[in-house]
């Protein structure tokens, strides 16, 4: 459904994206992870054709979002911060978005404000950071668009809200809808979604939730048996989580061709014990060590 | 939107625009009104004619030439009627071009399924509808006016029509302009200056350029006087001024309108509206904030900053330096010294972000 090819923008001379190729399936809810400044903003804010690509192409159902607008009737960005809508009431927005999306549903709209508990007639200007954040997420997801790309949805909102907020994407989700979600929330995002999309230095790569660092890397509870082997721990291919008294939580890389695990089960340690490796474990693996973006 | 009307794709972008603009499009004719009408009324109904004035409309003794000087003063609330609506229009595309970067609104309308050309059109229909309407309903309101006046045998609706048709012109020409000015910058800062600048560059770069060049002996002819200093004959020097004064074809007098200047504003408004379109549809959103959004308008600022802001040191220098070389040395004192400040200046002026 949404198919990005070789797609770049630099800004202020700095390459933001390079070379970016990422394709999502009808249905499909991907998450969009990476350091602050990594460039998902960016990434969101050209395919919903807010900014121009420098090269490549965007295609929503084959077609160029940038050549040919009239493709996002079904294809909504939902910003960080619903600045634009300072003056609208909820109805008022709403009113105008069901002259522009085709299947954009106001009783879901009135439904979705008041599960949230949002008032329909104020306006959005007195409304607190969050309620805008959770108001501006139930107008995306009241167009029934097929792709929704929403930045940072629970920005600024109580764990409570944030709670409804994700129930109402895993409902829109389970409807048939189509979600990017960019987000700091890992163990949200890692339950929610069925593809990652890891930013890192302007690129893209695409983990399948499930199982998400199989291959990649190991998680494991070591205590060694004498002294700690320094040098080994320092080694690119092993990351130190944690380290309580003997017992240390390493990351292993578990890429083919990587001797760390051989080493390690060479030290014959007191105890090796394999933990589950979440998307957090992933995130701090690919991207732990790196500065964040200038 | 195949099934409906290309209206209907207007609507909300339309609507968008009005929510933004809602004071404006009421505040705008309230004051034309104020300006033009009312000062109309006050002169024909509610203060009474002198009698010699009574006495001439009744004999209907005034000539075409006395008749606008006397019954309509010369268009003179026409013209303080379109500085105001140049003023209006100003504010409105800031409101529209400026205003939209900071808040989200830019952010908003880009992400909606319609193309950047149909978005500025939407806000320049906004515009355009605003300025007709509030010159048809205050034309239509002068004209009754007239015709219920003392002066009623005098109402000429070629003189109507002509400064609808004028003011029309010149205050869309000024929007399309204004509207251009904020299609190539990022700030509001940015397009309030560089709007007055643009209004009064042609004008005042030709003064400088004259000024300068008279420092180094070469001298536009200009006008000559008759002996008595009560008449002169425009020259080339002259005529270049007065067709670069964007304000003096604002403000012109009725008997001054011509076909010439009028067909200029049209070009005006021409070239304005497709430039701006153009500007507006490559607009480069991450330059959100900096002076300008192109790299080639950044270059033409640079330019034009360095070589006016040179030429202004260098009128500076000529009065500070009064050395025996002549006057033109104390100029190119000054002309080197504003060429190497401004450039630094622009430099750094254009590597940075404004919040408004």
């Amino acid at each position: 459904m949404l198919a990005v090819r070789g797609l770049s923008k630099r800004i202020d001379g700095k390459a933001v994206l390079t070379e970016i190729d990422l394709e999502l399936a009808a249905g499909g809810v991907a998450g969009l992870i990476g350091r602050n400044g990594a460039g998902k903003t960016t990434l969101l804010r050209v395919i919903s054709g807010i900014l121009d690509p420098d090269g490549g192409e965007v295609l929503f159902e084959g077609r160029s979002v940038h050549r040919e607008p009239e493709v996002k009737r079904e294809l909504v960005f939902i910003p960080d911060s619903p600045e634009a809508w300072y003056g609208y009431t909820g109805w008022g927005a709403a009113y105008m978005f069901g002259q522009i999306y085709p299947r954009f549903d106001p009783a879901c709209f009135r439904d979705m404000m008041n599960r949230l508990g949002l008032p329909l007639d104020r306006n959005i200007r007195h409304f607190s950071k969050g309620m805008r954040m959770m108001f501006s997420t139930a107008l995306g997801l009241s167009t029934r668009a097929k792709l929704v790309l929403l930045d940072e949805p629970t920005n600024g909102i109580d764990p409570i809200a944030k709670k409804q907020v994700l129930t109402l994407l895993m409902e829109a989700a389970a409807d048939g809808m189509s979600l990017v979600v960019s987000s700091h929330l890992l163990e949200e995002l890692e339950r929610m979604t069925d593809t990652i999309l890891l930013m890192r230095a302007g690129s893209v790569e695409m983990h399948a939730s499930q199982g998400v660092a199989d291959g990649i890397v190991a998680k494991l509870q070591v205590v060694f048996g004498g002294a700690a082997p320094e040098a080994w721990l320092r080694s690119p291919d092993v990351r130190v989580l944690e380290h309580i008294g003997r017992v240390y939580t390493l990351l292993l890389n578990a890429a083919p061709g990587s001797a760390a695990l051989k080493e390690l089960e060479a030290m014959r340690p007191l105890l090796m014990e394999p933990l589950p490796v979440r998307l957090e474990d992933l995130y701090v693996w690919k991207l732990g060590g790196e500065p964040y973006a200038e | 939107m195949p099934s409906n009307s290309r209206w209907n794709g207007m609507k909300p972008l339309l609507g968008r625009e009005y929510a933004n603009a809602r004071l404006f499009i009421f505040a705008v004719p309230i004051v034309y009104f104020l300006i033009v009408v009312l000062k109309r009324m006050n002169n024909w109904l509610w203060n009474r004619p002198s009698t010699d004035t009574l006495v001439r409309l009744a004999r209907h003794d005034f000539a075409h030439g006395d008749l606008y000087r006397y019954v309509y003063d010369n268009g003179a609330n026409e013209a303080g009627g379109r500085l105001w609506l140049l003023l209006a229009v100003f504010v409105l595309a800031l409101v529209q071009l400026g205003v939209e970067r900071r808040n989200g609104s830019q952010e908003l309308l880009f992400s909606l399924p319609y193309s950047r050309a149909r978005v500025f059109l939407s806000k320049w229909l906004l515009g355009a509808m605003m300025v007709t309407g509030t010159l048809l309903i205050c034309t239509l309101a002068d004209v009754v006016v007239m015709a219920v006046s003392p002066a009623s045998d005098y109402v000429r609706l070629d003189y109507f029509a002509a400064q609808f048709g004028y003011s029309w012109l010149v205050v869309l020409a000024g929007y399309a302009c204004a509207l251009l000015v904020g299609a190539v910058t990022g700030s509001v800062a940015s397009q309030t200056i560089l709007t007055w600048v643009l209004a009064a560059f042609p004008i005042g770069f030709f003064l400088l350029l004259d000024a300068s060049l008279n420092v180094q002996g070469i001298q536009l002819p200009r006008r000559t006087h008759d002996g008595f200093g009560n008449s002169y004959t425009p020259l080339l020097g002259d005529r270049i001024q007065d067709a670069l004064n964007f304000i003096g074809y604002a403000s012109l007098s009725y008997t001054d309108i011509v076909w010439w200047r009028a067909l200029a504003m049209l070009v005006l408004l021409g070239a304005g509206l497709l430039l701006a379109t153009g500007a507006y549809v490559r607009n480069r959103v991450e330059n959100n904030g900096k002076l300008m959004l192109f790299k080639g308008g950044e270059t033409v600022l640079r330019y034009a900053v360095v070589l006016c802001a040179s030429m202004i040191a260098g009128m500076v220098g000529k009065g500070l330096f009064r050395l025996g070389a002549g006057e033109w040395l104390g100029y190119d004192i000054g002309f080197v010294l504003g060429c190497v400040l401004s450039a630094f200046i622009i430099r750094r002026l254009l590597r940075m972000r404004f919040k408004y």
